[in-house]
């Protein structure tokens, strides 16, 4: 079981505002080789947490960067909106990688990406229990 | 109770609450500076420059980690550079320090 795994695999759920959005475009630890800001993308990091033994699930903190394909900081804002639609306050959600007992957003920082021009991000630090 | 009473309880109260506050932002601020170190040593480095400006600032009982602005790029990644957490990893070691301290201690 990887907790990654798991919110990756929900986020890429079809029918829902996020998919509409980026397609299957959620990758974890770096975007596709390639990729520049013409289209949506999120992406999965998990900087911390740890498994918990005693009740058998793992407690993951995520940073998910989300880029809205545009120069405009209010298409990453939508992105992160709808991923936050699929995980903050979300509870037992199952996918085929795992259970995700509950999402909570930490906090949410709206930055930009050096590596292009005029690339705004929206970064999210959530939460995240999977079992 | 008569009113003798409860002023005596009351005054207890902040006593142990006085105390209490007092110990725990010790430890907040021994973990804080533990963070410190924590991230200087994951911090990426090239020149250095980064990692040596991790500070912690101490203010009215909060202990805030911080660095200087190139920092988060490296701290979240970008469109061509992988995430190298040094900040988030340190600030939850802390958090986990004063939880473990405070229990141990029985600070509160």
């Amino acid at each position: 079981m990887s907790a990654r795994a798991a919110v990756i695999q929900h986020l890429l759920a079809t029918g829902t505002t996020l998919y509409s959005l980026v397609g299957t475009r959620v990758y974890p630890g770096r975007l596709a080789e390639g990729w520049n800001n013409t289209t949506a993308a999120v992406c999965v990091d998990r900087p911390g947490g740890a498994p918990d033994p005693l009740v058998g699930v793992d407690n993951g903190v995520f940073s998910i960067r989300c880029y809205g394909g545009s120069p405009l900081q209010s298409a990453a804002e939508s992105v992160a909106d709808a991923v936050l639609s699929r995980l903050d306050r979300q509870y037992s959600q199952s996918t085929s990688q795992g259970r995700i007992v509950w999402g909570r957003c930490r906090q949410r920082i709206s930055s930009w990406d050096p590596d292009f021009e005029r690339c705004p991000v929206e970064i999210l630090l959530m939460d995240v229990t999977v079992d | 109770m008569s009113d003798d009473v409860k002023a005596t309880y009351r005054l207890k109260l902040h006593e142990v609450m006085e105390r209490v506050k007092n110990n725990v932002e010790a430890e907040i601020a021994e973990a804080a500076e533990d963070a410190a170190t924590l991230a200087k040593a994951l911090a990426p480095k090239r020149t250095g420059a980064m990692a040596a400006s991790i500070h912690v600032e101490k203010t009215d009982g909060r202990a805030i980690l911080k660095e200087n602005f190139p920092g988060a790029f490296n701290e979240f990644g970008t469109v061509r550079q992988p995430a190298t957490p040094h900040m988030l990893p340190a600030a939850l070691s802390a958090k986990k320090a004063v939880v473990t301290a405070a229990g141990q201690k029985g600070l509160v």
